[in-house]
């Protein structure tokens, strides 16, 4: 999964990059951005998830949520912010985002709910897409022609 | 006399599940940006730049804060509401100075503390 991490200081990109790969390892490859704009040069249809500050230099974050949104609608976008005004979550959420989450020390800790739903969420969709009786099928077809290869080899 | 403490690590080292490289990772990274910070902010105090004042306090906030440093956010927060209004260039630096005067002392705690990690 790809994730983005756009925020203008530096420690809390470090920290929560660390943070993240400390909880996901290699289930996540992320990228860090000091402004909006750099963001978006990079953002495409690979995008899956962005953790996204309000305060930036250039664009605000609401900004870049729309522009992100207007090229890849499926990326996920969380506001991590320091920005406790009702009005601007409200739009963040209008715009798209899927959380408006304050910096504190509990923070960090509801972010992994939403990147452990990004990162299964193509295993939820097979499901789906198949119906559940049809994937556990598949599953133990696969299962037992593992064991069949094991005993005859 | 001994001085108060001035930093808590113990939410860096909850958040960084108490791993040492890691931590000393977020201690270098803060030792570095802080005098950055500082010096950007006396420049924009020297300037009476309210706009940079209050940009950077604010930055400084998230900051202080993941490294446990309490005791600068009231002041820090303080010299951002005083430079989103535009107001009272005397008491930003007075705050400013109290910022400084804070944030030596900090360094030093931390590059004590940074000992720890190696």
């Amino acid at each position: 999964m790809n994730l983005f991490i756009v925020d203008d200081n530096e420690i809390m990109i470090k920290g929560l990059k660390l943070y993240l790969n400390n909880r996901f390892g290699k289930g996540i490859n992320i990228s860090t951005f000091l402004t909006g704009e750099s963001c978006l040069e990079k953002v495409d249809q690979d995008t899956n998830f962005v953790i996204l500050d309000y305060f930036l230099d250039g664009k605000n974050g609401n900004e870049i949520l729309k522009s992100i949104k207007a090229i890849n609608p499926k990326t996920e976008v969380v506001m991590l912010t320091s920005n406790e005004d009702i009005g601007t979550a409200i739009e963040s959420f209008r715009e798209g985002a899927s959380d408006y989450l304050i910096k504190n020390d509990k923070a960090w800790n509801k972010i992994i709910p939403h990147v452990y739903r990004a990162i299964t969420e193509p295993l939820r969709r097979m499901g789906k897409e198949l119906g559940s009786l049809k994937f556990i099928a598949l599953f133990l077809l696969v299962f037992i022609l593992i064991g069949l290869i094991v005993y005859f080899v | 006399m001994k001085m108060t403490k001035l930093i808590d690590l113990n939410y860096l080292k909850e958040i960084m599940d108490g791993k040492k490289e890691l931590i000393l990772g977020m201690i270098d990274t803060f030792l570095s940006q802080l005098p950055e910070e500082l010096l950007g902010i006396n420049n924009a105090v020297r300037k009476s730049e309210y706009s940079v004042i209050k940009k950077l306090a604010h930055t400084m906030i998230s900051s202080v804060s993941i490294m446990g440093v309490s005791i600068l956010v009231p002041v820090l927060k303080e010299m951002e509401e005083l430079g989103s209004q535009a107001l009272d260039m005397a008491k930003i630096n007075e705050l400013n100075l109290k910022l400084n005067f804070l944030s030596q002392q900090v360094i030093e705690e931390i590059k004590s503390e940074r000992l720890n990690y190696l």
